[in-house]
Parts: C-alpha cells; sequence; structure tokens
C-alpha cells in the first residue's frame, strides 16, 4: 500500500538495504521483517509490506502489477485490475 | 539429482540441498505473515542436515523460544523457518529459491488464519492449522 512518507511514523531501529542506489527495502534488524520498499521514482511514496499491519485485513489490494512475472502456483482472484508492469521502471535493477 | 538451490535478495546467503522436498505449501498464520510482512508465505520442508549454507544470517527466536528464523544481515531476506518440535526440519521459503517456478504446493496450513481479502479458488488440502496434530 503506498501512503505520503511525510505522514509516517517510524519507532525502533530499522536497517536500510538498497539493491540500487535508487531504491530503499528497509527491514528490522533484529527480526528481519520487511517494511517498505521506496524508489527515488516516487519521492512522494513509501510502499509499506501489508503484512506489518496490526491488522492486514482492513486493506484489501485494489490491483494486481507486475503479473508479467506472475508465477503459476501464487494464487491470483480473477476479475481484479492488473498491470503487466509499472508504466516506469522501479529502478530496483542493478 | 539436481540440487534445489536458492538466495536472498542481495544474494549474500545461498543455501543447496539434494532434498528431498518433504512437504511443500502456503502458510497463512500471523506469525509468517509477519516475518514476511505478506499476505501469506509459500515454504516447504527438507531434511535440516541436506542443507548447504554459504553467507552470514542472523537469527530471531520466536514462540517461546521454539521457532527459530533466520535472515541474510544486510538485506534481511528471510531464509529459514526451524522448530524445535521438527528438529530434523529446515523449511525452506519459495520466493528464494532460483527459480520459483520449481515449487509445487499441495496445501494451505494454518488456513483458518488466512486474510479475508485473500482468494483461494485452487482445489489444495486446506488445513484449519497445521497438517500435524498440536
Amino acid at each position: 500500500m503506498g501512503l505520503d512518507p511525510a505522514h509516517l511514523t517510524v519507532a525502533g531501529p530499522l536497517q536500510d538495504y538498497r539493491h540500487t542506489p535508487a531504491s530503499s527495502r528497509a527491514f528490522c534488524p533484529s527480526c528481519g521483517t520487511r517494511l517498505w520498499f521506496r524508489s527515488d521514482r516516487w519521492p512522494g511514496e513509501v510502499f509499506l509490506n501489508v503484512g506489518t499491519l496490526d491488522d492486514p485485513s482492513r486493506f484489501a489490494p485494489g490491483c494486481h502489477v507486475m503479473t508479467a512475472d506472475h508465477i503459476s502456483w501464487a494464487p491470483m482472484p480473477e476479475g481484479v485490475p492488473e498491470a503487466a508492469g509499472f508504466d516506469q521502471p522501479p529502478m530496483e535493477v542493478p | 539429482m539436481t540440487q534445489i538451490t536458492g538466495r536472498c535478495l542481495c544474494g549474500a546467503v545461498r543455501f543447496s540441498t539434494p532434498g528431498p522436498v518433504l512437504w511443500a505449501g502456503h502458510c497463512h498464520c500471523d506469525s509468517c505473515r509477519r516475518a514476511t510482512s505478506a499476505a501469506f508465505t509459500s515454504f516447504f520442508g527438507v531434511p535440516r542436515a541436506s542443507v548447504t549454507w554459504t553467507g552470514a544470517m542472523s537469527a530471531h527466536a520466536t514462540s517461546g523460544g521454539t521457532v527459530t528464523r533466520r535472515f541474510c544481515m544486510a538485506c534481511g531476506t528471510q531464509m529459514t523457518y526451524e522448530a524445535d518440535i521438527w528438529p530434523e526440519e529446515t523449511h525452506l521459503y519459495a520466493s528464494a529459491l532460483d527459480d520459483p517456478s520449481h515449487f509445487r504446493p499441495e496445501a494451505h496450513y494454518h488456513y483458518a488464519e488466512r486474510l479475508p481479502w485473500v482468494q483461494i479458488t485452487d482445489d489444495l488440502t486446506k488445513h484449519p492449522a497445521s497438517a500435524d496434530p498440536a
């Protein structure tokens, strides 16, 4: 889920990992839980991993993206909006 | 036999095992969901002694110290789930495989904990909790 990073308050230590200089995937250094994806492509957004929510049932996904890379065994409902890729590359391919 | 190989996002941690794959499926439990920060987790079990590792991992103990989850110290990718009740097994994540298309899920576990917006339409066995009796 994407939201404005200006509205995000973070408590506790986190460790950033940059797969490319332009992208960020931060995680908890104690347990490894992935917290977000960020990219310089979208500086006004932080993409939070939904499994970290206290109540992940609150935000049902509205679309599937990168479906060109979809793995056959991953359940994907029919009839939901999907996009084969992004309109701009996410800048995470080294 | 063809080796089953995988790696973390940054590539610092790698594993290799000849198998065999003991079971494979999707887990919907809250702790797997939170550890992988995804809607559910797809993983499989192999004999613990069969896995060869390279690279540095951190360990995080959960479930009162009876479960250990290990992850890459550099990029955070979750690599293993190991539980005291299955001391001969290591559970590896399908998404860490070098070729995840080889994964063949057989069942859903902790299906009673699945998120309401996760739509499953397959014919796989749905275990309300673990496949093993508590």
